[in-house]
């Protein structure tokens, strides 16, 4: 089999891709909403000392590219990545959230908007009555045990996890465009604020919780890329037409070329950017963005390049343009990764003047 | 003496540059007499190899700096932020000339020619024909033996600074009966030699550093030949790898500086709750994607840096930053307007990538993504080296 792994990994993390996305394969029925805690992927990225797995947020960008190259259905790009890296941070880090979503006891859904948006409609509630009712999109399984729901109270952004078993929460399946992986409605109802078991406080953390969001989302993306570019090479060699194979056209070869061209910058920019310091989102913006949109248009490209077979639902190819454009819809909205991007390139500039 | 440390190497870097560039030589450099010209860049030349910043990459015995790899990188990202005139008509004397000497050059030709390339002696290069560009193992330039000499006739084209060069990198036929990768031998020509005529060819922008050279019963010594008869198409392979890896920085940062300019003059204030203008989206993308291929170059870096195989990207780095540049300089054009209209025509010898005036260097943009074997070539490469998809045509 040909792999198109991004050429600057280290030999071990080459192998843990390998391994990770041999273990998900469809086949195995191994892509679920837990897929990867059995193993302690929950834990990678995430400090030994506060219960996590120790291990580097680039080896967790190695395991979510693995999720998304089998379109798997794991919560851990955003249950590892976003919230269990936010209680694992800061001033006074969260041992015992880090330590249960660690062990893969503890999934949460996120939602899907802008967390300054959803924050903002919910002011005036918690302001005067302290309790929070909402309704919005996450991206979750619908067995998840925490909700996370943005909010600030006393000028200070928080993240509020709140029991889905509440009887104030419910949470319904949602059935959304990219049907490779779980989305839910969320609805909370008079849900008193000190229900929350686990609360995240810190200044800027909407834009971390983007930034990170972000990333994650990113390298789900150039997974799903990576395999439907994978799956194109392989039937450009093997499918003939007018005597030989379709990859000896160079039509066909220069689409070929392009999207190998848009796959290589984006795994390059995200596995630099996977390690950049979330407290500077601006590379971590600017990866996503790149990625995003390079994935869908690759994925784009493999539909095309497989003509009629391309366009059935059998083939599947649609499912990885599916998987990359969700993706791409979700870093730059509910991300605002090109806003944000913007935005840490005016503060660097304002700082240097 | 230089700091090992990389971020004090990289501030002393930028410090040398800021001392050291000189203000009346602009990267522009415009009509001056020709000989000024040159006058000028090769003091220019011989004050950075004072720190061995011309040829940072070459061993100290041979005029360069014996820098490493990183170094190198800063070196090139420096200069092209500090506005540092480039090496311009000595590109070949400091890159291409001694990577293919020291490949596959006698020593007698090693030390006759690579510290006075370095110091400001000007090579061309004789590759690409009028019939043979794409298809560049087509050539027909003839070199026959006639006892120690060859005798060479033909005709070559898009050759910059042939003009000024002293001496010409020339590949041509020596056995038109084998098949035409194996028929071409490697040749250091001296261009003062009788039956040598060199014309400028104006390049679209109204600057004219390519040129044509005519080559009429040349005569060249058999020891000027490099490497065995017959092995000039895998020697200039060599010619050719030494533009990889960190010499595909200085046009990344001048993309990035481009953009810089470009964002003080547009409205890049947002707000957390507000939209993005459609001019806001299109500079964050290019500004992100600036990015993405400067960390595609730092990779190659590192895996020289580490002594890592990986995959030769230049292919992918050489598409990808030509089509930005185009994308920087459409969109330099557009966020003008009309302003951008009311440029002169330029003459001269050469112009850097990103000046500012976005027509020109939009007009200019298509130097990059035709030179160097064209984006199209490039896509064959990728598609074929890389990917391994079959051939298109049964090649002789």
């Amino acid at each position: 089999m040909i792999t198109y792994a991004h050429e600057g990994m280290s030999e071990e993390s080459r192998h843990l891709s390998d391994l990770a996305a041999s273990y998900l394969d469809r086949d195995s029925g191994r892509g679920g909403y837990r897929a990867g805690t059995e193993l302690g992927w929950a834990g990678i990225g995430l400090p030994e000392e506060l219960g996590g797995s120790g291990g580097s947020a680039r080896e967790l960008a190695v395991l979510v590219e693995a999720i998304g190259y089998r379109l798997a259905a794991s919560s851990i790009p955003w249950t590892t990545g976003v919230v269990g890296r936010l209680a694992a941070s800061g001033p006074r880090p969260i041992a015992d959230l880090v330590a249960s979503i660690s062990s893969g006891k503890l999934t949460v859904a996120i939602p899907v908007r802008p967390p300054a948006r959803l924050a903002s409609g919910l002011a005036d509630e918690i302001r005067n009555r302290r309790v929070i009712s909402a309704e919005f999109e996450a991206l979750g399984p619908p067995d998840a045990e925490l909700l996370a729901v943005p909010a600030v109270l006393a000028e200070t952004e928080g993240i509020y996890l709140v029991a889905a078993d509440n009887p104030a929460v419910s949470l319904t399946e949602q059935s959304a465009a990219d049907f490779t992986r779980p989305y839910l409605k969320a609805t909370i109802t008079d849900l008193p604020l000190a229900d929350a078991p686990f609360v995240i406080e810190s200044a800027l953390l909407f834009e971390r919780w983007q930034a990170l969001l972000a990333v994650m989302l990113g390298f789900d993306a150039i997974g799903s890329a990576r395999r439907a570019f994978e799956r194109t090479i392989e039937y450009a060699r093997i499918r003939e037409q007018f005597g030989r194979p379709i990859g000896s056209f160079q039509a066909y070869k220069h689409r070929c070329a392009t999207a190998f061209i848009e796959l290589k910058l984006a795994q390059s920019h995200s596995f630099r950017a996977a390690g950049a310091d979330p407290a500077l989102p601006g590379a971590m913006f600017a990866a996503a963005s790149v990625s995003a949109s390079s994935a869908s248009f690759i994925c784009g490209e493999a539909v095309q390049l497989h003509g009629g077979i391309g366009f059935t639902w059998e083939a599947g190819l649609h499912s990885h343009l599916r998987r990359a454009r969700a993706d791409e819809l979700l870093i730059e909205d509910a991300c605002q990764a090109s806003k944000g991007l913007l935005l840490t390139r005016n503060r660097l500039r304002a700082a240097r003047e | 003496m230089h700091p090992e440390d990389p971020d004090e190497f990289r501030t002393w870097v930028r410090s040398w540059y800021a001392e050291h560039v000189p203000a009346q030589l602009a990267r522009e450099s415009a009509g001056d007499g020709d000989a000024d010209y040159v006058a000028a860049k090769t003091q220019w030349l011989r004050e950075l190899n004072t720190v061995g910043f011309a040829a940072p990459h070459l061993d100290k015995n041979w005029g360069g700096g014996g820098y490493s790899i990183r170094q190198q990188a800063m070196i090139y990202e420096e200069a092209t932020r500090g506005r540092a005139p480039d090496v311009d008509m000595f590109i070949l004397s400091v890159l291409h000339m001694p990577a293919t000497l020291l490949n596959a050059g006698t020593p007698q030709q090693q030390d006759e020619f690579i510290r006075a390339g370095v110091d400001g002696v000007i090579w061309c290069q004789g590759f690409s024909e009028p019939g043979s560009g794409s298809d560049l193992a087509s050539l027909r330039t003839r070199a026959e033996r006639s006892g120690d000499e060859y005798i060479v006739n033909g005709q070559k084209i898009w050759s910059s600074h042939s003009r000024f060069a002293r001496w010409c990198l020339l590949l041509a036929r020596t056995d038109p009966a084998v098949p035409k990768h194996r028929g071409i031998s490697y040749f250091i020509l001296d261009m003062q030699t009788p039956g040598v005529d060199v014309r400028p060819i104006r390049q679209s922008t109204g600057v004219s550093e390519f040129c044509e050279i005519f080559l009429q019963d040349v005569r060249i010594p058999a020891s000027r030949r490099i490497g065995q008869e017959g092995d000039g198409w895998s020697i200039a392979q060599s010619t050719l790898v030494a533009e990889r890896g960190p010499n595909a920085l200085p046009a990344i940062e001048s993309l990035s500086v481009g953009l810089d300019w470009l964002g003080d003059e547009l409205d890049l204030e947002v707000t957390a709750a507000g939209d993005l203008t459609a001019a806001q989206a299109t500079y964050g993308s290019l500004l992100a994607r600036s990015e993405a291929i400067r960390s595609l170059v730092y990779d190659a870096v590192e895996a020289i840096e580490y002594n890592q195989e990986q995959v030769n990207l230049a292919s992918v780095i050489k598409v990808a930053t030509s089509e930005l540049l185009r994308a920087v300089t459409d969109f330099g054009c557009r966020s003008s307007g009309v302003d951008a209209l009311f440029a002169p025509i330029r003459e001269g010898h050469a112009r850097p990538l990103v000046s500012g005036e976005w027509f020109t260097d939009y007009i200019n943009s298509w130097g990059l993504s035709i030179a160097q074997g064209t984006n199209e070539i490039q896509r064959n490469i990728i598609a074929e080296r890389i990917l391994s998809l079959p051939r298109e045509v049964r090649r002789s």
